[in-house]
């Protein structure tokens, strides 16, 4: 449009604070691993997921330990916040190696 | 990711539907690629069997590669300062340009100029850049600058900044949790205004207080989603998972003159702040009641709303309510029926107290809930409120008997319901707002104003009498009758 003002503007997000992102090693050979399982438990499937998870990995990984998912508690219920702080300590605790997380299904 | 920061492998299983969001959420923490296993389709909709085959033949392999794969960081994104001039062009060009970046809600914005965002600087005390706190999931800076902008964006006056900031103030608290903005549900946040702010901004608290039209109303609840975009960073399609969702909800502002002439305490005055002070709450709501119309005298009313609102619509989240151990639904009444009750002697407490005490549900309504599955899974429950009320999470009356069939209160703690009077002052009407359990409790801030308030107001009348009348009378709009 003739004679419209031209506007100079400046951005509308804000940065983003430093990462605490880190990398972990892989883990190809589940031999003589614990797994731990965390849920958040809003289908009344979960535990029928985790147990076929474990028929099939025990197939393919005959020493392979879990750890099962009530361990963990109920992540999405109203202990959520105090459940992610005690994540670390919990994992430590039961040894755990890798996390197979069922997050939204 | 949890795990991950801990130091342990992971693999995170997710519906198709999530995948986007998973990876979103993941690049905002710093992964540029996370370990996710697929679960094809939409799972309440397959049978045991098919879901068994899916998660054996499709999701385990996932699970094994993705434990044995090589995690990357993502890069840091380099970040404009605040007041760089990143885009220049016309109005169309801005429009454009935002809506290209993911920067506006679909509306047009107004332009954040310097000189604009400067303009609403002026209505704080407190320097553009402090820090309020950290929206996730993004984890972008909330911060007195990028509120401005933001304001700037929603069409707010200047003068709503010190209202903006107490909102922000609202939506860093943890306890808020805005990085479950994005639920399922599609809740929206409301902000409701008291004290004498809501007579200096001429909010709408009368007739249509919750429609588009007044120009704080609108553009204060417009700033809410739009700040919830742009600094949460919840989009829809990835981080932001509302299903349908709704549109955002202009800001509520109590008549405080209907209260003070039935003898209630205002809404801010019930949340503990006193008489007089400026205060802006915010909480979600996840739906809205039809409006319920009643009539006759204080105990008819009240039964109208057990039956309309309690038994009705708000019953329905009431299981989730439970499952989180919060929940404030939230109802708002017009001045006459307050003045009806108030002539009868019931204080919003008693009326709080009457719907917590008859508003009821069959227990396995609220054990069940919204993810009940019964045809799958016969007798299945999520949760159990004898041992709820075992813990001390419930009051004794979800567990008077173990009959499924046993009535149970709806609104499971009296003090949690909200009551607020707006509305047309002549009409017998009132709505109920459901809110979303943990997500998006109500939170209150005093607002804070600048020493130089009241001057700083006459000021920006006055540039406004000599300009165009925003608050013209259908009357005074130019529009010649027939």
């Amino acid at each position: 449009m003739k004679d419209e003002p031209t506007y100079e503007v400046v951005w509308p997000l804000g940065k983003t604070s430093s990462s605490a992102a880190k990398v972990n090693s892989p883990i190809s050979d589940l031999n003589g691993k614990t797994i731990g399982e965390l849920s958040v438990h809003v289908t009344p499937r979960d535990d029928l997921m985790f147990a076929t998870i474990r028929e099939k990995l025990l197939q393919r990984f005959p020493d392979v330990r879990f750890v099962d998912s009530h361990t963990f508690g109920f992540l999405h219920g109203p202990e959520e916040n105090e459940l992610v702080d005690r994540l670390p300590e919990l994992l430590r605790q039961h040894s755990v190696d890798a996390v197979i997380s069922s997050m939204g299904i | 990711m949890a795990a991950e920061r801990a130091g342990v492998r992971s693999a995170t299983i997710v519906a198709t539907n999530f995948l986007a969001q998973a990876k979103a959420i993941g690049r905002t923490q710093g992964f540029k690629s996370l370990p996710l296993a697929e679960y094809p389709g939409v799972d309440p909709f397959d049978s045991t069997e098919v879901f068994v085959e899916k998660i054996g033949n499709v999701v385990v392999d996932q699970i094994v590669e993705g434990l044995a794969s090589q995690i990357e960081l993502a890069p840091a994104a380099a970040a404009p300062k605040p007041r760089d001039v990143v885009f220049a062009g016309d109005f169309d060009a801005v429009q454009d340009h935002f809506e290209q970046n993911l920067w506006s809600d679909g509306l047009p914005i107004a332009p954040p100029t310097i000189e604009r965002v400067e303009e609403f600087l002026r209505f704080t005390d407190r320097s553009p850049d402090e820090v309020i706190g950290e929206l996730l999931p993004e984890r972008r800076e909330a911060t007195v600058w990028s509120v401005a902008v933001n304001g700037v964006m929603a069409g707010c006056r200047p003068e709503y900044m010190p209202i903006l900031l107490g909102m922000a103030e609202v939506m860093v608290e943890p306890m808020w949790r805005i990085e479950d903005g994005g639920s399922t549900p599609g809740w929206e946040p409301l902000a409701i205004v008291n004290g004498p702010i809501v007579k200096d901004l001429n909010f709408n608290y009368g007739t249509g207080a919750m429609r588009v039209g007044r120009r704080a109303n609108s553009s204060i609840g417009r700033f809410a989603r739009l700040y919830m975009r742009n600094i949460a960073g919840l989009l829809p399609g990835t981080t932001d998972k509302g299903t349908l969702a709704y549109t955002f909800n202009v800001a509520l502002a109590e008549d405080e003159d209907a209260v003070a002439k039935v003898g209630w305490r205002p809404f801010s005055v019930e949340r503990g702040f006193a008489p007089g002070e400026s205060v802006v709450t915010v909480q979600s709501v996840v739906g809205i009641s039809p409006p319920i119309y009643v009539a006759g005298g204080a105990a008819e009313i009240a039964q109208k709303i057990v039956e309309s609102w309690g038994e009705g619509n708000v019953k329905l989240w009431a299981y989730t309510g439970i499952m989180f151990h919060q929940w404030h639904p939230l109802l708002v009444l017009s001045p006459c029926i307050a003045e009806v009750f108030a002539k009868e002697g019931w204080s919003k407490d008693d009326l709080k107290r009457y719907l917590y005490e008859n508003t009821k549900m069959p227990a396995w309504h609220a054990e069940r809930g919204p993810r009940l599955r019964p045809q799958l899974i016969p007798g299945y429950s999520t949760q159990n409120l004898c041992k709820l009320v075992e813990a001390g999470e419930l009051p004794k009356e979800y567990c008077l008997s173990s009959d499924p069939e046993r009535l149970v209160p709806v609104f499971f703690r009296s003090e949690t319901i909200g009551i607020v009077v707006a509305g047309d002052t002549g009409k017998n009407q009132c709505k109920g707002y459901t809110q979303n359990a943990k997500q998006g409790v109500p939170l209150s801030k005093l607002i804070k104003l600048p020493v130089r308030w009241e001057e700083l107001l006459s000021e920006a009348r006055d540039r406004r009498a000599n300009g165009r009348n925003q608050y013209a009378t259908p009357s005074s709009r130019g529009v010649s009758s027939q």
